[in-house]
């Protein structure tokens, strides 16, 4: 039986500041005007007439550079920020992004792990998945695997909000220290229901008796561990990290993703919003229009203005007509409630993409992982996990203006679309003890595992197989006099160290995921392995299990909180 | 010449402009070949299309407000909001970050006098 419970914790995200910051406009716009023919680079956007199509374009690039209806989440943030001297609270907040498969679950080395094969991704926040089961061990355990985010951490300790928004194509929205961070996670494991015994020595006094105490010098006594304690953690760094966003796989994917009623219950609350009714660019600000236009427009083609210099210019246009505004009829109340719905979407948003994006990555991750078994020597694990989707190995991560830049011709143009809904991941990793028990060696095990992923409608059926070359026979640290735990195996009277029959362990593992409703899933399988590390002998599992999605339940209270007024 | 291109757009305030009575349609479109939709669009406050890449209302008298939420496949790409003569109505870069957009719309409306015919706009 294997449960596991992914859970994503959203939390919203105080801007830092009311810094106006349109990246993605001002490159795109430099990009247009780079990309013009000659002919076309001396047009006024202002003047009348005819123009080519790629001026209309790059035109409509330089008014969405300041147009406050295009803007309209950067406006009201600046706007309130301008107006409310109490600054902005959680108005711009995303599930931090990530285009990884997530490995929730135990190492798969870990006990109580139901993994043959470990995915590359590291969780974006924090994960939790409860599992019982083995693989290759010959005790079954169930643990409790706890996975978090190096950056999320790090905000948290500085006090800072756990998300920032940001943004695919934003290459400032983050320092380099937290893009180096953002891709490492840790996890701990606790095991749960491995509760056995242990031989203490010691003395022993015993009181209350009329005599006084009394000390017997020497004796054992049999404690039983805790029912919870660590039985491993982990460290992964995310080296490499692609996603195909042109793949027609992607494509579908997001549209459904985007589509789903919990989004599109939380865009229609956004769209509903008449805070940019002030707005009159028929008569009252047509003038405004042309002449922050102009002034726009020179800034971009004039080659000497920095980013900041015409972040500025369009917060200086905005700001002379914030009065006027006002009197027809601008609302910072209106503005808050519309950053308010904002936020509210685009975390749902985010979350739908991402989880989309997480099925659709490839990478490459190393891991240090470090297990302290029941009963046996701690075992330290370095491994190397790598996810591949065919077809997108030439990755599509670029910043905007390389996909637009002037020599570049649009992707619509012929650029390759690949279709794909299969994964394949491979790892190989090496397990050492470390304090190599008498009789074996540092090096305990090498080994090797695929999987083969791959969507059948809106099931997954998996493959993996995995060997494991024993270098050194697995270890059992018992005490004395007992049965080894989960075996027949009787010790002799002063063995404190077992040490299994040596042989290499292949698994071959078939699976299918049924998805259920509400993000919830049924995975169903069967595993075979030709032995288990203490015990020669084929094994075979099933597995049945239940997953679920936490952040399906979040979006559905989310679109709950829109619609106060519906049940 | 296919119906429905019945709006033209001033490229300075991005006012589009109609005959009232007439149907329009208006597509949203990714140039650099990723996805682009309406997650939900509204005409004078009512919603006329979602999930859809298209949305055709009818043009009212007066200025109203067409208002939608858009996604594109990826931050950065070219959006156009086109007819379907292809007639670009509208041009933005993807910003996952302002994702709403609020336009104007004037219907005009049209007068038949003494054998005249007269667009005017109507209020």
């Amino acid at each position: 039986m294997r449960t596991r419970i992914a859970a994503y914790f959203l939390v919203a995200t105080a801007a830092a500041s009311a810094q106006f910051n349109p990246v993605i406009q001002i490159q795109k716009a430099r990009a247009k005007f780079a990309g013009l023919k000659a002919g076309d680079k001396g047009v006024s956007c202002t003047a009348k007439g005819p123009v080519s199509p790629e001026v209309l374009i790059y035109c409509g690039d330089l008014n969405a550079l300041f147009d406050p209806r295009t803007l309209e989440v950067s406006f009201a943030h600046y706007v309130v920020s301008q107006k409310d001297g109490s600054g902005i609270l959680s108005f711009l907040a995303s599930a931090a992004e990530s285009r990884i498969d997530t490995q929730n679950g135990a190492s798969s080395s870990g006990s109580g792990t139901t993994s043959a094969v470990e995915r590359s991704g590291i969780s974006d926040v924090l994960g939790v998945a409860l599992e019982a089961g083995a693989v290759t061990q010959t005790i079954s355990g169930t643990s409790l695997t706890l996975q978090g985010n190096a950056l999320s951490l790090y905000r948290f300790l500085r006090s800072r909000e756990v998300f920032e928004y940001c943004p695919e194509g934003k290459p400032k929205c983050r320092g380099e220290l937290q893009k180096v961070l953002n891709k490492i996670s840790g996890s701990a494991s606790l095991g749960l229901s491995n509760a056995s015994t242990q031989t203490a020595t010691g003395a022993v006094t015993t009181s209350g008796t009329s005599s006084g105490s009394t000390t017997q010098p020497s004796a054992s006594a049999l404690i039983q561990n805790s029912a919870s304690h660590l039985t491993g953690f982990s460290l992964r760094y995310q080296a490499i990290n692609t996603l195909d966003l042109r793949s027609q796989a992607y494509l579908d994917a997001w549209k459904t993703a985007i589509t789903d009623p919990s989004v599109l219950n939380l865009a229609q609350a956004v769209n509903k919003s008449t805070a940019f009714a002030f707005f009159d660019p028929v008569k009252n600000d047509a003038k405004w229009f042309a002449d922050t236009l102009d002034t726009i427009q020179r800034l971009v083609e004039d080659g000497k203005s920095s980013d900041e210099e015409l972040a500025a210019a369009v917060t200086n246009a905005w700001r002379t007509e914030l009065d006027r505004w006002t009197k027809q009829g601008m609302s910072v109340d209106t503005l808050k409630q519309l950053l308010a719905a904002s936020n509210t979407y685009m975390q749902a948003r985010d979350v739908a993409i991402n989880a989309v994006r997480q099925n659709f990555a490839s990478g490459l991750t190393f891991e240090y992982a470090y297990s302290r078994p029941d009963n046996q020597p701690r075992v330290s694990t370095a491994r190397v996990i790598y996810t591949l989707h065919p077809g997108t190995v030439a990755a599509d991560t670029a910043a905007p203006a390389a996909t637009s830049g002037q020599n570049t011709p649009p992707a619509s143009n012929g650029a390759p679309k690949s279709s794909n809904d299969s994964a394949i991941t491979v790892n190989f990793a090496a397990e050492m003890y470390d304090n190599p028990p008498p009789g074996t060696s540092a090096l305990r095990d090498l080994q090797a595992a695929l999987q083969l992923d791959h969507h059948f409608g809106t099931a997954v059926a998996t493959l993996a197989g995995y060997y494991q070359y024993q270098h050194s026979p697995a270890a059992l640290m018992i005490g004395q006099g007992n049965l080894a735990p989960g075996t027949n195996i009787m010790l002799n009277g002063t063995a404190a160290t077992l040490l299994a029959p040596k042989g290499n362990i292949v698994v071959a593992q078939a699976m299918v995921t049924f998805p259920l409703k509400s993000g919830t899933k049924l995975p169903v399988g069967v595993t075979w392995s030709n032995r288990t590390d203490l015990i020669k002998g084929n094994e075979l599992r099933g597995h049945v299990g239940f997953n679920f999605d936490w952040s399906s339940l979040l979006l559905g209270g989310q679109a709950k909180s829109a619609y106060p007024s519906q049940p | 010449m296919p119906d429905n291109c019945n709006l033209t757009a001033d490229r300075v305030t991005k006012v589009l402009t109609g005959t009232a009575g007439k149907d329009t349609t208006v597509q949203i479109n990714n140039l650099d070949g990723g996805n682009a939709l309406f997650v939900t669009i509204s005409y004078d406050g009512n919603e006329i299309a979602a999930g859809k890449a298209s949305a055709t209302f009818t043009i009212k008298a007066g200025d109203k407000k067409l208002s939608y939420v858009y996604e594109g496949s990826s931050a950065g790409d070219q959006i156009t909001i086109t007819d379907p003569c292809d007639t670009i109505l509208d041009a933005f870069p993807c910003d996952p970050g302002n994702f709403r957009i609020d336009r104007t719309v004037v219907g005009l409306a049209v007068q038949v006098t003494g054998g005249d015919l007269t667009v005017k706009a109507g209020k």
